[in-house]
């Protein structure tokens, strides 16, 4: 599967992004065989592949939530994520049109296929995107061979 | 239970929500509302009135405070986010379970809304937008003397 690289056109880009996205609805990354997919649980998770394979990012669409609702993490090749969504009611008298928007509780546990090493892990929540980034543990990062 | 090695794919373990469910994003059908080659997502949203305003809360994770887009034209109110790809650059997707798109909807409103006294505020991917209704529209309370 290839690298994502953007150009100046942002429509291009977005299809880029969501046609990479959709051939990997189907990769093997994930399991077929007997185990549960990820598929409708709570928060849908992206995971990609940093440059040359050396680090895994994860992305998940959480809105709304705080910082210190979110919990991650990573050990040996187990990753946790969870968290908490609040909607607070407006205060005093108001009638609802509409609502969509969900709260509530989640946790998702998944083992990777690979060893990750822990103490590269990081974390970051913005836009109400979290970004989970850890490399490879150092045995099964690809390496590129010098030929002598 | 299988070892680091054993699989070549995401094992899941353990799976929890309460009172959360994932459902699908909304995908607007192509050419229905936009004319963008894209896939474009209709965002979650609350709308609740009270006695002075209409206030509208949209789900726009991965869109910046300044790639929203409000417009109030009459009374169809439009709502647009622009998501941002900048992070995207350089990843190789492994393993997917939702796709990435621009937000867009379009609501017809009931109320008359001051459209200078308009406010709009963007936190977490949450925006929230509050439409103050006009003078007139207000209910009034008339005291009998």
């Amino acid at each position: 599967m290839s690298l994502l690289r953007f150009g100046a056109d942002s429509f291009d880009n977005i299809l880029r992004l969501q046609r990479a996205l959709n051939r990997s609805l189907d990769h093997p990354f994930f399991g077929l065989g007997g185990t549960p997919s990820g598929r409708g649980v709570y928060p849908p998770l992206n995971i990609f592949e940093e440059n040359e394979g050396d680090a895994i990012v994860l992305k998940t669409e959480v809105p709304g939530l705080t910082r210190d609702s979110l919990e991650v993490e990573v050990v040996g090749n187990r990753m946790t994520v969870a968290g908490v969504r609040e909607i607070v009611s407006p205060e005093g008298e108001f009638r609802y049109h509409r609502r969509e928007r969900q709260a509530g509780e989640f946790r998702r546990a998944f083992r990777l296929p690979y060893e990750v090493d822990r103490d590269t892990a990081t974390a970051s929540y913005r836009d109400g995107v979290l970004t989970v980034r850890v490399e490879k543990a150092e045995a099964v990062k690809p390496r590129k061979v010098q030929i002598s | 239970m299988t070892g680091p090695g054993d699989s070549d794919h995401i094992h899941e373990e353990v799976t929890m929500s309460k009172d959360i469910e994932t459902t699908e994003k909304r995908a607007i059908e192509q050419g229905e509302e936009t004319t963008w080659a894209a896939q474009t997502y209709e965002p979650a949203v609350d709308i609740y009135e009270n006695d002075s305003a209409l206030v509208l809360q949209a789900d726009v994770p991965g869109v910046r405070r300044e790639d929203i887009e409000i417009d109030l034209d009459q009374d169809v109110l439009t709502i647009s986010g622009r998501v941002a790809l900048d992070d995207y650059e350089g990843l190789r997707p492994v393993y997917s379970e939702f796709n990435v798109g621009n937000f867009f909807r379009r609501f017809t409103l009931g109320e008359t809304i001051d459209q200078g006294a308009i406010t709009a505020d963007m936190a977490e991917g949450v925006l929230t937008v509050t439409l103050p209704k006009k003078e007139k529209a207000q209910p009034r309370k008339i005291t009998v003397t």
